[in-house]
């Protein structure tokens, strides 16, 4: 399987997919505001005419590229592309402010690197197991195991409880609209054609993180506001033995990042920091931590970059996505013929291997091209906000319609950048609104399925020793969550 | 950024999502045709309902809780403008779309998004909201094969 798959990879539509999506992704990365996940999702309709492999090594090279993007800017700009970088600009804007920002964005560079390629092989060791074991899971068991998705999400995933369980109901209602998925009625559809096969994922993904970032930026622009300075930066070197003097705060961040990235829902931000206050408690010089030290800025990178192969475990493995990029990759994954679940590897080993192997290969164009990029990346960091948000507004148009030629789909996607804006300005977490919007159908579905073959008896979700210990860590989880509020200090507890 | 222990963006969007929770629920019996397949427990309706009922109750929660302590303010009507500006041509772009195709559609969503903006140079802004909408529409067609309208 691995060598068939090594074989699809030597095609020149391969390289040329990973290379322009590096490109791509470091460019798009390196502007404020434009993270991983709109990149992803307004590149989707480029991929339409693509087979599967070119096309998904395309967005997840946009991925990497992005991810490294991103902390050019929260390096020289102390502005994070992306709320994981926030942790890397902690350390890496003091070290630009030195003048030793080329330093920074190679520590960035290689810790990146190494956290992707850590994840790449814990995804390739872990995925396929668990979609074996999951080959013999029934509705029973997929019902409980989306419910532990769901309250992983709104429990551990930031920010208050209370905006995160709305969040997740809101996906969870937005998916009812459309066909019943068990006797085939139209639900909420008001007599339209168009709403009978619901909100399609792409729509509502460009609309939530493209449409209402354009929307966010209209809000917060100010025209006359004067732009940072970049500072000046010194030529600089990382060798091989710095990076490697690195190498247990490498690894621990790395395997940080791939484990809480495998739990849905708790994004890149929370394992970048876990990493960044480790690094520090182990350091011999913890008071250098803030001032521009090394392994500040290599902790959250080596992290946040582990936590995509950590979430594609379950998004590939079950069709349960661990963040907001992997939700959008699962959506072009489905767009591409390749739906996530425990049939993927029996029905498509080759293709998933073949992206796998890429995901693990393409660090070294990503070495190369980051290298070679990050002084013209600078560059992209001024674009006017007067010529960039038109030109996203107008790709957010083309991708919501090209998912079926609906300008339905437009409208769709206008209404998710509108409920996406207020949403956020209202201090409401997104990620838990996309997990519930991909989890809600197939886990009515399941519920539903389960209650028909039992009768009606709820007892069916503890029936089997699978839906048993997943029910004991969602008990384990609520007691968690509960020891956690208690033991914040009053004024700050989250609801 | 203005605190204010009054109406909010949060309590605003929490009030939009218990209205539109709540008018689910009442339009559940019309817009829910439901069948039991053999057993009363669960039908097309159950699903909807428990999760309406669940979101009613927690964005009433939210909106209490929103009301009882200090939130984001609306602010100042500015920016509140600006968002208004670029929806409205974002929809005026759309209705272009239907009946003048997709490149007036983009152009126009594109010029609308641009003056909300701003900035000194405004023909320019133009020019190249129009510029990137003609390369998008093109590239949509020629490489992409996109059957715009």
């Amino acid at each position: 399987m691995l060598w068939t798959a090594f074989q699809s990879l030597l095609d020149v539509w391969v390289l040329i997919a990973a290379v322009a999506g590096i490109v791509i992704g470091i460019v798009i990365g390196a502007i404020p505001g434009l993270g991983p996940t709109m990149a992803i999702a307004l590149l989707i309709p480029v991929t339409f005419t693509m087979t599967p492999v070119p096309a998904m090594i395309l967005l997840l090279s946009v991925y990497q590229g992005a991810i490294f993007g991103g902390s050019i800017s929260a390096i020289l700009l102390n502005v994070p592309g992306t709320p994981s970088s926030a942790a890397t600009a902690l350390d890496g804007n003091a070290m630009a402010r030195k003048g030793a920002g080329a330093r920074a964005l190679r520590i960035a560079l290689f810790s990146s690197v190494f956290g992707n390629v850590f994840s790449c092989f814990v995804l390739m060791a872990l995925a396929e197991p668990l979609a074996r074991i999951a080959l013999d899971f029934g509705p029973a068991e997929m019902s409980v195991i989306m419910a532990f998705a769901l309250l992983v999400i709104v429990l551990f995933g930031g920010g208050r409880r209370l905006d995160a369980a709305i969040m997740a109901l809101v996906g969870v209602a937005a998916g009812i609209i459309g066909l019943d998925p068990i006797s085939g009625t139209p639900r909420f559809t008001f007599g339209s054609f168009a709403m009978e096969t619901g909100f399609r994922l792409i729509p509502v993904l460009v609309g939530l993180f493209a449409m209402a970032e354009v929307l966010v930026q209209a809000f917060d622009h100010h025209p006359g506001a004067a732009t940072a300075p970049i500072p000046p930066m010194a030529p600089a070197r990382v060798s091989f033995i710095e990076m490697w003097r690195m190498r247990m705060t490498l690894l621990l961040s790395s395997v940080i990042g791939t484990f809480v990235g495998i739990l849905p829902g708790i994004g890149s931000t929370v394992p970048a920091f876990m990493s960044y206050n480790l690094a520090r408690s182990r350091s011999a010089a913890p008071e250098s931590f803030g001032q521009g030290a090394d392994e500040g800025v290599a902790a959250p990178e080596a992290a946040n970059n582990a936590v995509t192969g950590g979430a594609l475990v379950p998004t590939l493995a079950l069709g349960i996505p661990g963040d907001a990029v992997t939700a959008v990759i699962l959506g072009a994954l489905m767009l591409q013929g390749l739906a996530p679940g425990p049939f993927l590897f029996r029905d498509h080993g080759v293709e998933v291997y073949s992206i796998f192997e890429a995901l693990l290969l393409s660090s070294i164009p990503t070495l190369i091209i980051g290298l070679a990029m990050f002084r013209v990346a600078i560059h992209v960091i001024r674009i006017r906000a007067g010529h960039l948000f038109p030109a996203i507004a107008i790709l957010a148009m083309l991708g919501a319609y090209s998912v079926d030629n609906s300008l339905f789909d437009v409208a769709v996607m206008l209404g998710a950048g509108a409920f996406g804006f207020l949403f956020r300005r209202g201090g409401f977490p997104i990620p838990p609104l996309l997990i519930g919007l991909i989890l809600g159908s197939p886990f009515e579905q399941s519920v539903r399925q389960a209650l028909l073959t039992s009768g009606g008896s709820p007892a069916v979700f503890a029936s089997s020793p699978i839906s048993i210990g997943v029910l004991v860590l969602i008990g384990a989880c609520l007691v968690i969550s509960l020891l956690m509020h208690f033991r914040k200090p009053g004024p700050s507890k989250d609801v | 950024m203005t605190r204010t222990p009054r109406l909010g963006w949060g309590t605003l969007t929490a009030g939009l999502v218990l209205a539109v929770a709540i008018s689910g629920l009442l339009l559940l019996g019309r817009e829910v045709e439901a069948f039991s397949l053999g057993t009363q427990s669960v039908d097309a309706r159950s699903f909807p309902r428990w999760v309406l009922f669940a979101l009613a109750g927690l964005a009433a929660l939210r909106l209490v809780v929103g009301l009882s302590r200090p939130g984001v303010s609306i602010g100042s009507p500015g920016p509140v403008f600006r968002v208004g500006f670029v929806a409205m041509s974002m929809m005026l772009g759309l209705l272009a779309m239907v009946h003048s195709g997709f490149l007036v559609g983009a152009a126009i969503a594109g010029a609308g998004t641009s003056l909300a903006f701003g900035g000194r140079r405004l023909w320019i802004n133009l020019g190249i909201a129009a510029a990137v909408a003609g390369i998008v529409t093109l590239c949509a067609r020629e490489l992409l094969g996109i059957p715009l309208p």
